[in-house]
């Protein structure tokens, strides 16, 4: 059978500080592509994300770890990473403006299998800052509790109202 | 399944299960460009008005000595050559030597080495090319396998003008390449 992307749902949230992709994942699918590329923001932060559970609660307990390299065409590129944090933070550094931001896809694996830890790898490209250049991520992330998740809950590092953001998900069959 | 020109609601699911009908929200191939020995390769069929994302892999691409490659983006059909891109990528060998690759002015977006007839793998995602109003991005990663050992890079770059793109060159330096690039759309996206 012939391989592809099957288009789960999409979510746009304008004025808003958080925005939910709800129930989302199902048995159909062991892998997810989720893609990002219509986005404004008004602060300087990354983006980060957190999953519901089965319920549809933000899981904000310390369960997840995340390491990512952080690069930009100017100076040298810096890593981030951590342990038991809240959620999976710090990709796609954004500045203002409505041209700086390029896109984010991350593929999302196992997410509704109970018995597994959920595993995000990501990819993002963004520009801006006070003397603008370029930004990009490379990231990986796991959510260290083997439990059915139901959908996304995205975020801003500063808590910041999102003008915009629109978030595709779907299934890779 | 006969197409009488009507397609039934049943028709379509069937086709649909048999991967034989277009959903919103696939993956749409838009071209694949097999080539031996070239110089030049674009891609001026992008259909921008259609996706916000588009997808390309690298397939067995190689050069004919040692190469540079890049992405060049045509704005209106006019290839765009100043130095308005911007680039930062990561390479790594299965040596285990890394570095950095970086640059605020350059003609192109770097991508990654194309070696001495040996070949080349991956993808990268691009954004926004039919937006007049936004800058165009993309990230890629890839592998290269030389004789000995492998390199993988991975990377983002933009061109800093808002403009829209509707075609994209791959450049190289003076050599030829050889190989498969195949382009697609993601729908909806």
């Amino acid at each position: 059978m012939a391989t592809n992307l099957e288009f789960i749902k999409s979510t746009t949230g304008t004025s808003v500080s958080t925005l939910d992709v709800t129930d989302c994942f199902s048995a159909d699918y062991d892998v997810y592509y989720v893609s990002i590329s219509k986005a404004d923001f008004t602060g300087n932060a990354y983006t980060g994300m957190r999953f519901l559970d089965s319920g549809g609660t933000v899981i904000n307990q310390l369960e997840y770890d995340y390491a990512t390299l952080n690069m930009n065409s100017s100076t040298s590129f810096t890593e981030l990473k951590g342990t038991s944090q809240s959620y999976l933070p710090n990709f796609a550094l954004t500045q203002t403006g409505s041209e700086d931001f390029g896109g984010i896809s991350f593929y999302i694996f196992n997410p509704y299998d109970s018995s597994s830890y959920t595993f995000v790898t990501l990819q993002a490209s963004t520009y801006g800052g006070a003397t603008p250049k370029l930004y990009g991520s490379k990231y990986i992330g796991v959510h260290k509790s083997a439990e059915q998740l139901s959908g996304i809950h995205m975020i801003r590092s500063d808590v910041a109202t999102m003008d915009n953001m629109t978030v595709n998900v779907y299934g890779v069959k | 399944m006969a197409n009488s020109g009507i397609f039934s609601v049943n028709d379509i699911n069937d086709l649909i299960n048999n991967q034989q009908y277009p959903k919103i929200g696939e993956l749409q191939h838009i071209q694949t460009q097999t080539f031996s020995e070239v110089y030049n390769l674009n891609f001026m069929e992008i259909q921008e008005e259609y996706y916000d994302v588009h997808f390309m892999t690298f397939n067995r691409v190689n050069g004919y000595s040692a190469i540079n490659s890049g992405i060049q983006f045509y704005e209106d059909g006019v290839l765009e050559t100043a130095n308005v891109y911007q680039d930062a990528s990561q390479y790594g060998t299965t040596g285990g030597s890394f570095g950095e690759s970086k640059s605020t002015a350059r003609n192109r977006i770097y991508l990654h080495n194309y070696g001495n007839q040996q070949p080349t793998g991956g993808y990268a995602y691009f954004y926004n090319l039919g937006d007049s109003t936004k800058y165009s991005f993309c990230t890629w990663h890839s592998i290269q396998a030389f004789t000995s050992s492998g390199t993988m890079f991975f990377g983002s770059g933009v061109m800093t003008q808002a403009s829209k793109v509707n075609g994209i060159k791959i450049y190289i330096d003076s050599i030829s390449m050889s190989g498969s690039i195949s382009l697609y759309g993601i729908r909806y996206s």
